[in-house]
């Protein structure tokens, strides 16, 4: 904060030129710790006329050794407001200084932490990127560079076969005075300077080779600033193919004779067939100049004109790169056309990163004749098959409530029969004394008999454990006490 | 006793002098503990006919009953024994009102478990 006051000191006294600024600032900075007053310190520093403080400029190597480093990216704790201003600051002291502590590699570590900083705390961070990005652009001592590809130019085709590439500052500016040359040992474009000015170069490639390359090139730049971290563009070469040497063939396998063939000369086939059918379908892919190559998808589709339901098959290519599709309808008919008759349209489909666009060639239309069946057709659409509805688990069957309370009744039998056996042999109660004791026992037992009752009704085992605790203590107690009384009688007759 | 010297005593004679000498020798506290018992087993008996008879449907329930009878009839059992004047020689510490004692907690203890499962 003393180096704000100390900033606004700066900027308001700038007119008089008073040389004790600078002392008025180094004083001011060694109180002070943190990266922001450090920053803004520097910033008045490049501000005040005169000579820069040798222990200002010196302490911006200390200070940038304050910043993290994580994979390729530099900043401050303090986030993207704090490591753009110390840029500010630190860049355009060395600036006036004419030295920087600041190396290439931490400059483009700061670079690539500004324009990739995913902090979403505000408004602010619009203001700061720009801070930030504009002191690394328009300093004099370190510019980080980048080369990019203009419009989407790294795709080449005989039509467009100019790359155009640019050598860029962190504001997307072209740096004027810069250079680039192709390197040698790709074979599309010739290798050497790039024709272009202003920082904007282009290339034509001479050589058509399909495929993906990569083209390394090297840059020139005028003092001040460090070369990009990318050293080699990928470019793609895209061509056209043709379709060649195809044969359309359907045997029937019980004869063994050639029921159609084609070479689709003059149009798609149009053929019939069932279950003993063989059908074959051979094709070649040549470049314009006339060599085979493969492809990256080669398939062979089936569609049914009364279902639409498309049914796919890869088609393999041998060592010479002629490609096949060998179909036995004795096993496809119910496994991959799930035994639906009808008429299908055949197309072949051609498809691979080096082509211009993905190729629909329609082959044939094939009727299908299927014997018919009693189960139906196997339904090879997509959409979406009924809903299944969670069944929860029935429970088990009960016994009719007639037996339940028969034998509830039934279980209360034994206890009459025990009264009246008990009342025969002579047990009685004259025994039962109404002492403390006795009426505290068999209340407690009671009690807790009925706490159970409770329990066993409704309430769960806390509470029935509460209140059976206390009841519990005082049956024990009495139930002591009444049974050695009764102990001592006996002792006593 | 009348013991024919020449055969072995019949069926029916063993079976009628256990029953006089039963009623005559055993004291009258042993033989009402002998009727609970009598009802605990008929109880259970009772409980198994009817599991058999529909099932074991709510299973917790079954075992609780079941187990409850067994329980009880090995307690009144245990209280026999303690209380029976003719094993006083093995029992010396434990007086009868001792026995009964533990009975009933032991009950206690187990109408609370069997409450808690029976469900």
């Amino acid at each position: 904060i003393q180096c704000e006051c100390g900033n606004k000191a700066v900027v308001s006294t700038q007119s008089t030129g008073e040389p004790t600024l600078n002392g008025v600032l180094a004083e001011a900075l060694k109180s002070e710790e943190s990266v922001m007053s450090h920053s803004l310190a520097y910033l008045s520093a490049s501000l005040v006329p005169g000579d820069a403080p040798k222990d200002i400029v010196d302490s911006i190597e200390d200070i940038v050794h304050r910043a993290d480093t994580i994979g390729s990216v530099m900043s401050f704790d303090g986030g993207l407001m704090e490591t753009a201003m110390f840029l500010k600051g630190a860049l355009a002291l060395s600036e006036k200084a004419g030295s920087s502590a600041l190396t290439d590699a931490m400059v483009k570590k700061f670079a690539d932490y500004i324009t990739s900083n995913k902090d979403k705390s505000g408004q602010s961070n619009l203001f700061y990127t720009l801070i930030g990005l504009e002191a690394l652009a328009n300093n004099k001592v370190l510019v980080p560079s980048q080369l990019i590809v203009l419009e989407s130019s790294a795709v080449i085709t005989p039509e467009k076969p100019s790359l155009k590439l640019s050598l860029v500052d962190p504001l997307g500016n072209a740096i004027a005075g810069s250079g680039l040359s192709i390197d040698a040992g790709q074979s599309i474009f010739p290798a050497g300077k790039l024709s272009g000015s202003a920082g904007v170069f282009e290339v034509s490639a001479t050589t058509f080779t399909r495929g993906i390359h990569k083209v390394g090139v090297s840059a020139q730049l005028p003092s001040g600033y460090v070369a990009p971290d990318v050293t080699t563009v990928s470019c793609k070469v895209v061509l056209p193919v043709v379709v060649a040497d195809t044969l359309f063939k359907l045997i029937d396998v019980d004869d063994n004779r050639v029921m159609a063939s084609s070479d689709l000369s003059s149009g798609p086939a149009v053929a019939k067939g069932d279950l003993s059918t063989r059908l074959m379908f051979d094709f070649s892919v040549k470049e314009v100049d006339g060599s085979s190559i493969s492809l990256h998808q080669a398939f062979v589709r089936f569609t049914s004109s009364k279902t639409g339901q498309e049914v796919y098959f890869i088609a393999q290519a041998d060592l010479n790169k002629k490609y096949s599709v060998d179909l036995n309808f004795r096993t496809a008919a119910s496994k991959s056309f799930g035994s639906l008759a009808g008429e299908y349209s055949v197309d072949a489909i051609l498809g691979d990163a080096t082509l211009p666009s993905a190729m629909v060639m329609k082959i044939a239309t094939f009727t299908l004749d299927l014997p018919e069946s009693k189960e139906p057709a196997a339904d090879l659409s997509k959409s979406a098959k009924p809903e299944i509805s969670h069944t929860f688990r029935t429970p088990e069957k009960r016994p009719p409530q007639a037996i339940s309370m028969l034998f509830t009744g039934l279980i209360f039998l034994p206890a009459l029969v025990l009264l009246i056996v008990w009342a025969k042999l002579g047990a009685n109660i004259s025994g039962l004394s109404f002492s403390l004791s006795g009426l505290c026992f068999h209340g407690g037992l009671a009690a807790i008999f009925l706490i159970y009752l409770n329990f066993f009704i409704g309430t769960d085992m806390f509470t029935t454990v509460k209140y059976l605790s206390g009841c519990a203590i005082i049956t024990f107690l009495a139930g002591q006490r009444l049974l050695s009384t009764i102990a001592a009688q006996k002792k006593a007759k | 006793m009348v013991v024919t010297a020449t055969s072995a005593p019949s069926m029916v004679e063993v079976v009628s002098r256990l029953v006089s000498e039963y009623s005559t020798r055993t004291p009258q506290r042993l033989k009402l503990i002998d009727a609970y018992l009598g009802y605990i087993m008929c109880t259970g008996i009772i409980q198994f006919i009817y599991c058999c008879l529909v099932g074991t449907f709510p299973f917790n329930s079954f075992l609780s009953g079941f187990i409850s009878a067994v329980a009880s009839f090995v307690l009144g059992v245990c209280l026999r024994i303690q209380s029976n004047p003719a094993n006083v020689a093995v029992f010396k510490d434990i007086s009868v009102e001792r026995a009964f004692a533990d009975f009933i907690f032991a009950h206690c203890v187990l109408h609370l478990v069997v409450l808690n499962f029976i469900g």
